[in-house]
């Protein structure tokens, strides 16, 4: 307990030191008094010879003491004394830094969740995800029997599970409506794997793997267990029905687990085997002999399974990259049968298996945002230098106010760096306490972007609890924002030569011209601008984007169609009672009055249904021309009438094209462009493999739409006649004479009219579907519009600032102006002029800043160059427009100034 | 202005090793130490007088120095400055020390000068 006592000893030690030090003095002056000088002589020699008195009795004391760290805490009491005392700067500097960290804490929140986060699994780094050499990992599926036959052969020290695509399902819980719920179906392994314990009951087993159909079991998320269930312990033994089956709830999976795939929250988990009970419909087959309506698990060649491994010793992973490709390649050479082409087949065989980590999951959520999260935090990051620059102003206008004061601290001692060390204490407590207020901002953006940044109503889950690495960031942040915020305001005011302040007067100008016309806080107000024209531009650029895509055509007439999205899947149609039922959906809502047109598709518009074969095309003597992918869609006859696609050449499909009739299609003229080049695609022929006897003849081309997403070109597309290809159907498209809106309750009516069993996915119009398409877009551009408003505000804020406190130097200046006869206008264009000068010098960076920055951005773009004329030009009028206001009342103030008044101040 | 004001140590811990000796033969009060540190060190050290304290304080701490209350030459009450017994051994472990390092560089010299 030593420091305690010396703590209470300390008081006394100082007494003590004080009166050793006047002791001292008094026995020299005594001394030098007895040489024969006088008292005054003898007491300026002692105090001389000494030494400074001050900063030695400092020195001393600080043996006694921590001294940093109590140097600091008095630091901070005085910066919090001295901010108290300036209620006007102290809450706009907060507010600014609270949107500054806040944003950027909140928008790295998101990109730590998407990007950088681990699946909440324990040991994720374990973790690897199966890929074929020819697909990205998330594409890469697998049949059952390649799972089942690797399983058996892996390293002790190697687990594997496998899992389908996460998929929606109807799900009826007690008596209600059947509700569209993500769920999945995996191993019995699965959870072992990822190494999960269930809250309630138990998860999935090896077990349930054992028997077709036999295990009708489910596993529920925690968070549907608190939707659905409000946490009640009794769910165990309670049946959900799945797609009409039903099942029997065994356990409640840990909070926050979500699988392998980050952006995805299933809210139950069927085992592998239940598949064709509930009829899970979500495969790739490359190759003919599938058989998609009988169940899946003993089928080799319809690919549905994700395969994720999790390897405990590194040492396993030769030997588990032998079995699979060993057991992959056995696999492939049992589908040779498939496959007569020799080209298609030696290509086929070449495929191989490798392992891609898998610590943090899947790749689609990242893929698709990863872009458009770097951007924004670029943009965040552009806020906070603002955001810096403008706090650094604003403390360099305080410290020229006090410079009398520091000259005066100087004088009697202080160290300069004990002076910077105020300041950056000031700073620190202000940016620390902008980063404590900030929390709310980062809150606010890490819960409302994901919803601005979701397509429809769902919101994509993001695990967004903070971790480390979110706390790491703001902390670095919080302290670096105060450090460059301070550090230049602090340096410059320590540097202050005390004799002169203290000679000249209040109204003194110090420094050169130079230094007056550039000082540092002209250059803050020009970096402030700068980056301010960076951000407006952006705003105008991402603005007109978004015009740009709304005003787009994108090849159907999305004003006047409404998307009737259904799922026949479930209801077990067999093949026969297709073509009246396509008859009776489209005569029932061709029924209500508004619609002009209804039309049957396979693959509804603008709602990601992306539906792909490979084609081999040839000509009409069957001679192999090239081969082709293509988006496969399937329509009844009014089709492009009603979706306002165009016929460009040949015939649309008649009602002689059934499944009685030659086999004919039509595709649009990407596919033409692509794969048929000059020749005229009319009259060729393609069938799905090389010795497929059923060939389809091509009979018209119609024109390019964006039919998946309106910012992605038309991809090529074949279209069937459906009744040549009967199966179950994705929807109708619905043209109406008026706002498609006001059909939208019939024509939900019609679907339940023609059979209450089918369930309608959903009802919207194209432009809504086109909205969401633009959902990133319109998050870009209205951030860029905020962050580039709020930039501006500031930039003329410290326009402002500085503008008003150079025109109070000038006071007497401008009086001696105005008294030689310059009039009141000269003097404010004087000012203003002098605003608009140095906004213009920083506009001229900002262009160039600007334009490097939009070439960067480049993909966010969309029909606009980099560099367009119109809105750089647009922008940099605004920011001079608001700079002359800015600059408007200190040139008012400085030409309403009495000559008489300002030359007396002198 | 003195340009510098702190003293220029000759090697580091060369003024407390001169206080610890100036003391150990007769303890002393502040003043009469500067002097009787200015007198041995023939005006060799230009340290302010001052600089004599924040070493002081440091030395209180570590304990190789108290303060008592004595009387100056002039009858004034004032805090004289002793060497504790701590104080003693730590000096004699810096003379053997600066001595053999002292011999160490003389015996260098004396090859070098071969």
């Amino acid at each position: 307990m030593g420091w305690l006592r010396q703590l209470f000893s300390r008081r006394r030690r100082y007494d003590d030191l004080s009166q050793s030090i006047r002791e001292h003095l008094e026995e020299k002056i005594d001394d030098l008094m007895d040489h024969g000088m006088t008292r005054d002589q003898a007491e300026l020699a002692a105090r001389r010879e000494f030494g400074n008195i001050t900063r030695i009795e400092e020195r001393s004391r600080e043996v006694w003491q921590w001294p940093t760290l109590e140097s600091l805490w008095a630091d901070a009491k005085y910066a919090l004394r001295r901010l108290r005392k300036s209620p006007a700067f102290t809450s706009i500097a907060l507010l600014t830094l609270a949107l500054g960290i806040g944003v950027n804490t909140g928008i790295f929140t998101l990109l730590d969740a998407v990007l950088l986060k681990s699946l909440p699994v324990p040991d994720p780094e374990q973790l690897f995800i199966v890929k074929q050499s020819d697909h990205a990992a998330e594409k890469s599926r697998f049949p059952y029997l390649l799972f089942d036959h690797v399983s058996r052969q892996l390293p002790d020290t190697a687990s594997m599970a496998a899992m389908s695509w996460p998929d929606d399902f109807y799900v009826r819980t007690g008596s209600g409506q059947p509700q569209s719920t993500q769920g999945q179906l995996v191993s019995g392994n699965y959870f072992q794997v990822f190494e999960t314990y269930p809250v309630l009951g138990r998860l999935l087993t090896p077990a349930d793997d054992e028997k077709l159909g036999g295990s009708p079991v489910a596993v529920i998320s925690h968070g549907y267990w608190q939707r659905q269930f409000g946490n009640d312990p009794a769910v165990i033994g309670r049946k959900l029905e799945v797609n009409h089956v039903p099942v029997t709830i065994v356990g409640v999976a840990p909070q926050g687990f979500f699988g392998a795939r980050a952006g995805t929250q299933p809210a139950f988990w069927l085992p592998l085997t239940m598949q064709s009970d509930v009829q899970y419909h979500d495969h790739y087959s490359d190759f003919g002999g599938a058989e998609p309506l009988k169940p899946w698990i003993p089928q080799a060649n319809i690919n549905w399974l994700l395969l994720v491994v999790r390897v405990k010793s590194p040492a396993a992973v030769p030997q588990l990259m032998t079995v699979l490709n060993q057991q992959y390649k056995s696999h492939l050479e049992s589908l040779t049968q498939y496959l007569g082409d020799p080209d298609r087949l030696q290509a086929m065989l070449r495929i191989h298996l490798s392992l891609e980590p898998g610590q943090r999951g899947f790749a689609n959520l990242r893929q698709q945002f990863e872009q458009p999260l770097l951007l924004l935090m670029a943009m965040a990051a552009i806020v906070l230098l603002i955001v810096c620059a403008n706090i650094a102003n604003l403390l360099l206008a305080r410290a020229a106010a006090r410079q009398h004061a520091l000259a005066v601290q100087l004088s009697i001692g202080a160290s300069r760096t004990r002076l910077i060390q105020q300041m950056l204490a000031e700073c620190l407590l202000l940016s620390v306490g902008g980063g404590v207020l900030g929390i709310a901002v980062a809150y606010w953006c890490a819960r409302v972007l994901p919803r601005w940044a979701s397509t429809g109503t769902a919101v994509i889950p993001l695990n967004l609890a903070p971790d480390a690495r979110i706390l790491a960031f703001s902390v670095i942040i919080a302290v670096a924002t105060g450090v460059l915020s301070g550090l230049v305001p602090a340096l410059q005011s320590a540097s202050v030569d005390p004799a002169s302040v203290l000679k000249a007067g209040a109204l003194s100008i110090p420094g050169g011209k130079w230094a007056s016309r550039w000082s540092a806080r002209k250059m803050l107000v020009v970096a402030q601008v700068a980056l301010s024209l960076l951000l407006l531009v952006g705003a105008g650029m991402f603005l007109k984007t978004l015009e740009n895509y709304s005003r787009l055509n994108p090849g159907f007439d999305r004003d006047h169609l409404l998307n009737v999205q259904i799922d026949t899947h479930l209801v077990n149609y067999q093949t026969g009672d297709f073509p009246s039922l396509y008859q009776r959906l489209a005569d029932r809502m061709e029924a209500i009055p508004g619609v002009r047109s209804a039309s049957i598709t396979s693959c509804s518009l603008v709602a990601g249904c992306f539906d792909s074969s490979d084609v081999t095309v040839s000509n009409g003597s069957g001679r192999r021309i090239t081969r082709a992918n293509a988006q496969i869609n399937s329509v009844s006859l009014n089709y492009f009438a009603t979706t306002g696609i165009q016929l460009l050449g040949g015939r649309e499909f008649v009602t002689t094209d059934d499944a009685s009739s030659p086999r004919v299609a039509i595709v649009n003229q990407t596919f033409a462009r692509r794969y048929t080049g000059a020749s005229n695609p009319i009259g060729l022929e393609f069938s799905y493999a090389d010795n497929d006897p059923n060939r389809h003849q091509i009979v018209g081309v119609v024109s390019d739409a964006r039919v998946n997403d309106i910012r992605e070109a038309a991809p090529p597309i074949i279209y069937f006649p459906i009744l040549q290809n009967v199966g179950n159907i994705d929807g109708l498209e619905v043209r109406t004479a008026a706002d498609p809106h006001w059909v939208a309750a019939q024509a939900r009516q019609a679907i339940a009219d023609v059979d209450p069993r089918i369930p309608i996915v959903n009802v919207a119009t194209l432009n809504e579907a086109v909205k969401d398409n633009l959902t990133q877009p319109r998050l870009i551009a209205r951030l860029t519009t905020i962050f580039g408003i709020l930039a501006l505000a500031l930039a003329c804020l410290g326009l402002y600032g500085v503008m008003s406190y150079t025109m109070q130097r000038r006071t007497s200046e401008v009086g001696v102006r105005l008294a030689l006869g310059s009039t009141r206008p000269a003097v404010l264009w004087l000012v203003i002029r002098e605003t608009l000068l140095l906004a213009g010098f920083g506009a001229v960076m900002g262009l160039a800043l600007a334009i490097v920055g939009m070439h960067v951005a480049t993909s966010f773009l969309f029909g606009l160059s980099p560099e367009d004329p119109a809105i750089i030009a647009l922008a940099t009028g605004l920011l001079l427009l608001a700079s002359a206001v800015a600059g408007f009342v200190p040139a008012w103030r400085a030409a309403h100034i009495e000559p008489v008044q300002a030359l007396r101040i002198e | 202005m003195v340009k510098n004001p702190e003293y220029r140590d000759l090697f580091p811990g060369a003024l407390e090793l001169m206080i610890l000796k100036t003391l150990r033969r007769k303890p002393m009060h502040g003043y009469a130490l500067a002097q009787r540190i200015k007198e041995i060190s023939d005006d060799l050290l230009q340290i302010e007088e001052g600089s004599l304290y924040p070493a002081l304080q440091r030395m209180l701490k570590a304990g190789w120095l108290e303060s008592e209350l004595g009387v100056s030459a002039r009858n004034r009450p004032v805090r004289i400055f002793k060497v504790t017994q701590v104080g003693r051994k730590h000096l004699e472990q810096e003379i053997s020390s600066v001595e053999k390092m002292f011999a160490g560089i003389t015996r260098v010299l004396e090859l070098a000068g071969q």
